[in-house]
Order: C-alpha cells, then sequence, then structure tokens
C-alpha cells in the first residue's frame, strides 16, 4: 500500500499563504489507511489552516471533503461543482491523487499536501515499514520473501557486502537500518535452503523499472475501443 | 465469525446464547457451574485432566469452616452431575474463540475430537500452579520438608502422636494463602498438643477472622518470629534444627536461638497456570501482575477482563480464598445475567456505529479498541467488502477511542459527534 | 491585561475529572464531558480554540487507572501532538494541557483550573482573536 506523511504544517501555510478559498482534500483510500490524509486528516489541516489564518489576521474560507480514491477521474468528477467555488485543492492523497486532479482540472491549482513516502505495511499501529520499490520484474521467488532491492540499502542482487555487522547495515546512524541480506540469509537457513547464497545473480533488466522511464501499462483485453 | 448476515444486525436479531461455558473443574470452576445453572443459564463445564475437583480436592480442611473439602467437592459434583442444565467434559481443553459476548464460537478439543459451539459467555477458573522449592540440601530426611500443599494431603497421619515440633515457613510473597494456611495448620496443630513456630515476613490478617485467629493461636502458645532470610538449617543424627537471631532485637541483646524440629513446612511459590498466558492469546484478553489473569481497573468489578462476557473466577485470576472464589463466580454469573438480558436497543441508541460505506477498512478501531469489542466480519450483506468492522454493541463500553482514532470518521458516537462537541464549545466564555 | 478574563475549556473525562468539574462551577470555565481521554481528537481540540477558546485543558484519569486502560495515555500523546501543531501554527503550546486527575480530587481540579487560568490570564488573549 502506499504510504505517505503529511507535509509539516509551516510548509502548507506557506504553499496556502496566497488563495482565501482552499479546499483540502483527503484520499479515503491508501493514505487513509495509513493515517496520513484521510478524512480526519482533512479535517484536522482545515481547521489548522483556519485558525493560522485568524492567527495572521488574513481570514480564509477553507473547506475540508475526502474522496473514495483520488486517483480515479470518475471518482473525483464529483466535485467539479466544488471545486469552482475555491481557488485551490490541498490534495491529501499521494502524488498519484495530485497528478490525477490537474489532469482533470487543467485549469486549478492543486497543491500537495502529503509527501508521498513509500510502498510498504503497518507493522504494528502507527509504525510503517517499507518494502517493495516496484521494480517491474520481482524476485522475491529466489530470495524467499525478503526483497533484496528494498531491504537491502544498496539494493544488491548478490549481497552481502562486506558493511553488514551484527545484522545491521552500515549506513544505519542513530537509527538502526536492518541488514537485507542479513534477512534474506536468516530465512534461507530457516528453510534450509542456504545454497542459494553461492549462486550469482547476473544483472538485473533495470528497464523494467524506473530506470525506463516513466512505466505505463496497456492491456488490450480489458481497454474498452469504441466502433471496432 | 459471526453468524450476522445483515449489517449491522437490527436490535432484534441480537441474543444472546443463554449458555455459560466454565473452563477448568477445579473448586472455582465447579462454584461457578453451579451458580450459573442456579439463574437458569446452561452450562458447558470442561477439565483438562480426566476428573474434577482440581487443587482443592487435595486440602484436608479450609479454612474458618469445618467441611471436609473431599467430601464437600464430591456433594457439589454428584450434585451438578445430576443436574440437567449442566454438560460436563473431562478431558478437554479450549483451542479458539471467534466471536463476542453473547455469541461467542468456540472450538473445544474433547477428548481429542473438535467440537463447536455457540456461547453466551465464558467463565475462566483454571486456577493455578504451585512450585515447590526445597530450603536447604539435606542428606537424608528431605521427607521432614514439606510444602503446604504436599502437608496437607498428609496432615492427619503427620499430626498423630504429640509433642513435634513442626516449623512453619512463610516467605513474603503477594498472596494471603501462605499466612492464612500457616495460621489454619497452626490452630489444628496446637489442638492435638504440637510444638509451633511461625515464621514470616508479613503476617497478612486482611481477610476477615484472621487477626483474631491470629491472637488465638498466639495465646495458645504459637511462637510468632519475623524474618526469614537468616534461617540456617543444621543437621545432626538425623535431627533438625534451625538456627536464626531475632532481627527485631538490638544487636547487643540478640541471642540465637536454635529450634530442634521435626517438620518444616513452607509456602509454595504461587504461579499462575502453564497454559495461562497461550488461554489469553485465545481469547484476545490481557494479563494482569505476575501473568495472572487478574485486569487491575479499580472502575470495574474484580472478575471482569478486558473482554465484556469474558470472566475471571479463582486463582487463575489470583490466588483466593474459598468463599472469596464463592462471591467472585457470583459476581461474574450476574454480570452474564444482566447482559442476557440487557435492551439491545436502547445500548444500541448510545453506542458507537461503525458505518461501513465510510470505512476504509483500515483496521485501526480493531486495532485500537481497549476492550477489543470489534469484529473482522466476512459474507456481511450491505458491506463494500470482506472484513467489515463490526462494533459490537454489548461488548463495547463506550469509551471512543476507536471514533476518535477512525481516520474516514466513519464512526459515530451518540452524544459526542462533531455537532454534539460544537454545541459544547458555543458555551465557551459564557455564550449561550 | 488585568480586565482581561480568558476562556477555558477543560475537556473532562466522564470516570474522573468530569465528576469533579461538574460541581465546581468556576468562571470563564467550560467543562465539556468526553466518555474518556482515548476520545480526544485532535479536531476537537483545534475546533475549541477556534471556537474562542483561550485555552484547553485534557482532564483524564491518573497514570495506570484509565477506566479504559489506556486513554489517557492517548490523551496525553495526543496533547502532545496537538501543542506541535500549535506551536507551527503560531500559537502559544502552554495553551494546551493535559493533567490526570482523580475523581475525588476536587482541590486537585480547582488548583489546576486555576493555575491555567492565571497562566492565561498573563499570556493574554489568543493570537489573533479579535479584541471587543
Ligand atoms: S490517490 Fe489513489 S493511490 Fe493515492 S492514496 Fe488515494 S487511492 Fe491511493
Ligand atoms: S523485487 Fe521489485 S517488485 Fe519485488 S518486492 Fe522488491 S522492489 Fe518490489
Ligand atoms: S467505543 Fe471504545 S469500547 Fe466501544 S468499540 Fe470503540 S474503542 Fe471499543
Ligand atoms: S477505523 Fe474507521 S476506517 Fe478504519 S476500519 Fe475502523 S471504521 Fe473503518
Amino acid at each position: 500500500m502506499i504510504i505517505g506523511e503529511r507535509k509539516p504544517l509551516e510548509e502548507v501555510f506557506d504553499r496556502t499563504s496566497s488563495f482565501n478559498k482552499i479546499l483540502v482534500l483527503g484520499c479515503e483510500t491508501c493514505v487513509a489507511v495509513c493515517l496520513a490524509g484521510g478524512k480526519k486528516e482533512a479535517e484536522e489541516t482545515a481547521e489548522a489552516i483556519s485558525l493560522h489564518r485568524k492567527k495572521e489576521n488574513q481570514p480564509v474560507e477553507v473547506k475540508a471533503e475526502s474522496v473514495q480514491r483520488q486517483c480515479e477521474f470518475e471518482f473525483i468528477d464529483e466535485f467539479k461543482d466544488l471545486m469552482n467555488d475555491y481557488d485551490v485543492v490541498l490534495s491529501l492523497a499521494c502524488g498519484v491523487g495530485v497528478q490525477t486532479m490537474v489532469d482533470r482540472y487543467p485549469e486549478k491549482i492543486v497543491l500537495p499536501g502529503l509527501n508521498t513516502t513509500f510502498l510498504g505495511y503497518p507493522l504494528e499501529q502507527g509504525v510503517w515499514m517499507e518494502n517493495c520499490q516496484a521494480c517491474g520484474d520481482c524476485v522475491l521467488d529466489k530470495t524467499h520473501g525478503i526483497c533484496p532491492i528494498t531491504r537491502c540499502t544498496k539494493s544488491m542482487l548478490n549481497g552481502p557486502c562486506g558493511g553488514s555487522s551484527e545484522g545491521k547495515c552500515e549506513i544505519s546512524g542513530d537509527i538502526e537500518i536492518e541488514c537485507g541480506w542479513h534477512l534474506i540469509h536468516e530465512r534461507l537457513k530457516a528453510l534450509g535452503k542456504l545454497d542459494y547464497m553461492e549462486e550469482v545473480e547476473p544483472p538485473k533488466n533495470w528497464s523494467t523499472s524506473f530506470h525506463g522511464g516513466p512505466r505505463k501499462i496497456v492491456r488490450e483485453d480489458v481497454k474498452i475501443v469504441r466502433g471496432e | 465469525m459471526n453468524a450476522q448476515r445483515k449489517y449491522p444486525p437490527a436490535p432484534e436479531e441480537m441474543t444472546f446464547e443463554p449458555k455459560v461455558l466454565v473452563v477448568g473443574g477445579g473448586a472455582s470452576g465447579i462454584l461457578s457451574a453451579e451458580k450459573a445453572a442456579e439463574l437458569g443459564l446452561s452450562v458447558v463445564l470442561i477439565e483438562k485432566t480426566e476428573e474434577l475437583g482440581g487443587k482443592a480436592a487435595q486440602l484436608s480442611f479450609l479454612y474458618q469452616s469445618n467441611l471436609s473439602p473431599s467430601q464437600w467437592l464430591k456433594d457439589k459434583i454428584s450434585s451438578l452431575e445430576k443436574n440437567n442444565k449442566v454438560t460436563i467434559y473431562t478431558n478437554s481443553q479450549l483451542e479458539k474463540v471467534n466471536g463476542q459476548v453473547g455469541n461467542f464460537k468456540v472450538t473445544l478439543n474433547i477428548e481429542g475430537k473438535k467440537e463447536e459451539m455457540d456461547i453466551g459467555a465464558i467463565i475462566m477458573a483454571t486456577g493455578m500452579d504451585l512450585s515447590s522449592k526445597m530450603p536447604a540440601q539435606v542428606e537424608k530426611g528431605a521427607g521432614s520438608f514439606l510444602s503446604q500443599m504436599e502437608f496437607e494431603k498428609q496432615f492427619t497421619q503427620l499430626a498423630s502422636g504429640d509433642s513435634k515440633t513442626f516449623v512453619l515457613v512463610v516467605k513474603e510473597d503477594d498472596f494471603l494463602i501462605g499466612c492464612i494456611n500457616a495460621l489454619k495448620y497452626s490452630k489444628k496443630l496446637k489442638e492435638a498438643n504440637h510444638n509451633v513456630y511461625v515464621f514470616f515476613d508479613e503476617m497478612k490478617v486482611s481477610e476477615e477472622g484472621t487477626e483474631k485467629l491470629y491472637h488465638q493461636v498466639r495465646e495458645e502458645g504459637v511462637t510468632f518470629i519475623r524474618g526469614t532470610n537468616n534461617l540456617k538449617i543444621g543437621q545432626e543424627e538425623g535431627k533438625f534444627s534451625l538456627t536464626t537471631i531475632d532481627p527485631q532485637l538490638p544487636v547487643k541483646l540478640a541471642k540465637e536461638l536454635v529450634i530442634n524440629f521435626d517438620y518444616y513446612i513452607f509456602n509454595e511459590d504461587l504461579l499462575p497456570g502453564a497454559d495461562t498466558g497461550k488461554l489469553a492469546e485465545i481469547l484476545r484478553v490481557n494479563l494482569g501482575p505476575g501473568g495472572f489473569f487478574q485486569e487491575d481497573n479499580y472502575h470495574t468489578e474484580p472478575v471482569y477482563s478486558n473482554r465484556q462476557g469474558i470472566y475471571f473466577v479463582g486463582a487463575c485470576r489470583m490466588p483466593d480464598l474459598l468463599h472469596n472464589v464463592q462471591e467472585q463466580a457470583g459476581a461474574a454469573v450476574n454480570s452474564i445475567y444482566q447482559l442476557s438480558v440487557a435492551d439491545v436497543k436502547e445500548l444500541m441508541e448510545k453506542t458507537p456505529l461503525i458505518d461501513v460505506i465510510k470505512c476504509a477498512y483500515c483496521l485501526t478501531c480493531y486495532r485500537s479498541c481497549p476492550w477489543n469489542a470489534i469484529d473482522l466480519l466476512y459474507e456481511i450483506e450491505g458491506a463494500a467488502w470482506d472484513g467489515a468492522p463490526y462494533l459490537h454493541p454489548l461488548a463495547c463500553q463506550k469509551c471512543g477511542c476507536c471514533v476518535a482514532e477512525c481516520p474516514n470518521r466513519a464512526i459515530s458516537f451518540p452524544g459526542y459527534t462533531d455537532e454534539d462537541m460544537q454545541k459544547e464549545f458555543k458555551k465557551i466564555g459564557g455564550k449561550v | 491585561m488585568a480586565d482581561f478574563n480568558p476562556s477555558l475549556v477543560t475537556l473532562c473525562c466522564e470516570n474522573s475529572a468530569f465528576l469533579v468539574a461538574e460541581e465546581e462551577n468556576l468562571p470563564g470555565v467550560t467543562p465539556v464531558k468526553i466518555p474518556c481521554g482515548g476520545q480526544v481528537e485532535h479536531y476537537h481540540i483545534l475546533n475549541a480554540f477556534d471556537q474562542g477558546a483561550d485555552g484547553v485543558m485534557v482532564l483524564a484519569c491518573l497514570k495506570e487507572n484509565c477506566k479504559h486502560f489506556w486513554g489517557n495515555d492517548r490523551a496525553e500523546k495526543k496533547v502532545n501532538y496537538v501543542k506541535g501543531m500549535l506551536e507551527n501554527i503560531g500559537i502559544n503550546a502552554e495553551r494546551l494541557a493535559y493533567s490526570p486527575v482523580a475523581a475525588n480530587n476536587e482541590y486537585k481540579y480547582g488548583e489546576l483550573v486555576k493555575e491555567m487560568y492565571d497562566k492565561l490570564k498573563e499570556m493574554g488573549p489568543m493570537e489573533g482573536k479579535v479584541k471587543k
């Protein structure tokens, strides 16, 4: 799932300071689930903006709304009328949502209110962990379920490097980072498949990843083409 | 999961299965089963060993009562066996619990066979474990050292004859039992003309009547000495002696006290039953201090757990005396009865309600409810997809935690909605 | 600011502080009943300020004494979070406070509220509040 984090309020205030009618638009899917940009956060952010502006003696009209999925044209079309009443949309969806909005409402200014951080999952309530970088050519079968691209800081396919110590990655600073290849090793050991550690992986095809430019999937079997 | 297909079920569809599962066939379980049957509830009593009775069956006598524990238990058990409201399964265990109060779906392992059952409420009465450590290494004559339980079992035999010397050592722990046992033994031993010394750290006499008993046995000649840490055990020609210095006296006056004894009786460590942790997971309940089931919450009844409809009675929550256990059983059964006759419709008017249409299925409410009152339901009509959070009105304690955490504001709490809060805020500064 | 009379909102848990707050009728103080500290929402605190409060206190059960186990801890954490928001907004974070109060401690409630009230009096009206 997409994980995000609300932008620092100062940044939000700064970016919206020249507008007097603001629509804060949350998204009720991924970013709601990671407690960053759902309806509740939208209301909270709107209230913060309103208080800030009051304090600055620059009253503002601000409204909080949220949409099922901000990355779907049909869902955001619902907001057409409302959009006309506001100068700017502060979107609390991920970057995908912001851009979908811009695509649909090219004449509108849509600002991101959220930093889209990674693809991950909740380890427990309030803790999220990145574990996939959408490389487009999944190798989880080889490493038995632990992603070397994400969990290894250097995205090495033939790890670990010499910087792995006591299960920690050498780049660990104040925050300890687990060595992805240590995790893979432990997992392979538990499964009795340690011989994989001896195998040499050939270079990965990174063109399926972002390195090949923005990706697009076209599926003719599901595309609707009228008049054929 | 629950059988509710409609979401949320209408109040009249919410039934309370008038059946109580009692886990554990010791005195606590037997008392609970008896109480529940008295109030007209059906009872399923399961016991993991092959017979009912538990630890109480091994006692030789009760505190403040002349009943013989084994006879008392036998009577209770045979009347339970005759009671057609009560079904007893031995060699059986609790394996799985789904659902919520009123409609728990439990899976039992009955003599190796799995059986599912609809249950309204669960009383845990799984008791405790005892662990006894010998106080000293002795070459021979280990039979002179007995834990309280071992002593109980052989009491009649050991207390025969006269003028033997018994040393009762009660090491400090969190419970009353050790002290009360020592007092109870002192009285009986004194009646049989023996010499009795009691070593203790803290004399716990908060239980009604125990202080009187303490004074009584003192007057009858039992010697009480405070401090159990500096006891030296000596052995000479098969005879044992205990040496200590009265810690209360100033050093100059303190003289060594030497007691030649025949029996040394010590209190066991009282531990939660070995299954307690596993059962807590199955039941989704918190454990209390020391790993017992006790829920340390002064706002609620002592027998309550952090889940409505699940209760702890007897030593599994905290080792206690039989007449207190009896009261606990009463409190648990009473609460079950109250819930079974509760007006669900009225309750639902005051309980938070999840609107699954607005729900993002983020599981936050499920994870953050302190009472585990929210279930995830499958195959529910009206829900957007499977795994819909369902807030059970009987299980909910109306704290509003889930309401506050919900990212999509899908849960509304009558009396505390945004409008209600704003109405209150309108009063700010004396405005009305 | 001698003639400034602050408005204080106390969000009181019904299991503890509200039982006291109900009894004490302090001028300028608006007690609001909440079912548990865990019910406090960031939004509601901000909203109280927006509705004209000069200060907000969240009062819940004593540590380890919450009827709902961790509602009081959640309340304290949420208050700390909103304090951060207030600072960002440019409002003195001291205008918001969390305190545990027992149901039988009228004295402590009175003291805490008075202390906060005096503090608010010193701070003056809410930043940006239109002065009458
Ligand atoms: S815009 Fe789409 S991808 Fe982004 S958070 Fe919302 S639902 Fe998820
Ligand atoms: S290998 Fe690629 S697709 Fe698979 S988990 Fe890692 S980053 Fe994601
Ligand atoms: S109100 Fe409290 S007890 Fe009820 S479901 Fe929500 S969190 Fe649980
Ligand atoms: S917290 Fe709200 S959005 Fe999340 S599962 Fe519960 S009701 Fe649904």
